[in-house]
């Protein structure tokens, strides 16, 4: 039975050696920081709690142990980093610098926007940057579970098995998970949707 | 796995995560596909379906910064600073002998401590038995022939004692 690269090169982490933990850094970067940012929903703050991953992983290297595969205990890691960083913020809540700002509206209140009969139908780019300003929102919206398993299957590639290890629940549970969170972004994305 | 020779609409639309995970068999993939072309509804379920999806695969993610390795490499100094990899003296699999031996002896104090406690407790008691014990069996005898609880039914001390006169009429008679 072949053993799975990445936890070969954890297992020289576990001994020290810096360049198979700079090799683990490097693959899984971009999968971790944008995990984290669909979480957190800044890339700045994304990017911190990333490194916060890389660093835990270092020092608990002691800890792990090759019977899982290192891509399950590394998102692992960053969901329960996600975890803490949303109890964190519900703890001690800030208003948001990107809080929108209405011009002319009196304490916040909302603008009626009317839709000009005049304007020109959307062009592609305008209507694939909508598309993809309704996913970020769908996505957002989603619950915690829904919107990590989406992530992992997309990111990762993740058998499902695996994503049901992350989440600590049954691979039954994951399934259906996933499909609610398939079936929830059908209905919200369906008015952007080509027909 | 359907095995089946059709497929109804609840069938179909039950393989769709299986279908967009690549994870039908070829068999089943098949009378999909052709429910799929045969009924209107699940067809045009399948494209929201598989839009969605493919909307949401589609988001351009966000690119790491190209120093983000280096920061990442450059903390493991900080941290090995702060904590040494081995901070404890003895390695992993001794690490807990002394813990776990401090903790045995920690109990054992406590038991011995616990018992001494009982024994001069039991010491008093019997201190306090020697002295009181002549009271404490008079006060059993008295308490087994009723005598405490029916003091106060018992006649008060007389000259005349009703068992010596009884006696003393069987003589005469």
């Amino acid at each position: 039975m072949s053993v799975d690269p990445d936890t070969e090169l954890m297992l020289k982490v576990r001994r020290g050696n810096r360049a198979a933990f700079e090799a683990l850094v490097v693959k899984y970067q971009r999968a971790v920081i944008n995990t984290i940012y669909r979480s957190v929903g800044d890339p700045t703050e994304a990017e911190d709690l990333a490194q916060n991953v890389f660093v835990q992983v270092w020092k608990s290297r002691d800890r792990y142990k090759p019977t899982a595969k290192f891509s399950t205990w590394l998102f692992t890691i960053v969901r329960n980093m996600c975890l803490n960083e949303v109890r964190r913020r519900a703890r001690h809540p800030a208003d948001s610098l990107d809080k929108p700002i209405v011009d002319g509206a009196e304490g916040g209140e909302s603008v009626w926007q009317v839709p000009d009969q005049r304007a020109k139908p959307p062009s592609e780019e305008a209507l694939a940057a909508e598309l993809r300003k309704q996913v970020d929102t769908a996505l957002a919206a989603l619950p915690e579970t829904q919107r990590t398993a989406m992530l992992l299957l997309r990111h990762q590639n993740m058998p499902y098995e695996e994503i049901a290890k992350v989440m600590r629940c049954s691979l039954s549970a994951t399934k259906s998970v996933i499909h609610r969170a398939r079936a929830i972004l059908r209905d919200q994305l369906k008015p952007y949707l080509r027909p | 796995m359907v095995r089946f020779s059709r497929m109804n609409c609840i069938q179909c639309q039950a393989e769709f995560d299986r279908l967009l995970d690549g994870r039908l068999d070829s068999q089943t993939e098949t009378l999909l596909r052709k429910h799929l072309e045969d009924c209107p509804d699940c067809g045009a379920a399948w494209r929201d379906y598989e839009g969605a999806w493919a909307a949401f695969v589609s988001v351009t993610e966000i690119e790491p910064s190209s120093n983000f390795v280096a920061r990442v490499m450059g903390q493991l100094d900080r941290v090995e600073r702060e904590t040494p990899a081995h901070p404890w003296f003895f390695p992993l699999p001794w690490r807990w002998v002394a813990p776990a031996t401090a903790a045995v002896m920690l109990f054992a104090a406590s038991i011995g401590v616990w018992m001494n406690v009982q024994h001069d407790a039991d010491q008093a008691v019997n201190q306090e038995l020697a002295v009181n014990l002549p009271v404490v069996q008079h006060l059993d005898l008295l308490r087994d022939f009723d005598i405490i609880a029916n003091l106060d039914r018992i006649a008060p001390f007389s000259d005349h004692d009703p068992i010596e006169e009884m006696l003393k009429a069987l003589w005469n008679s």
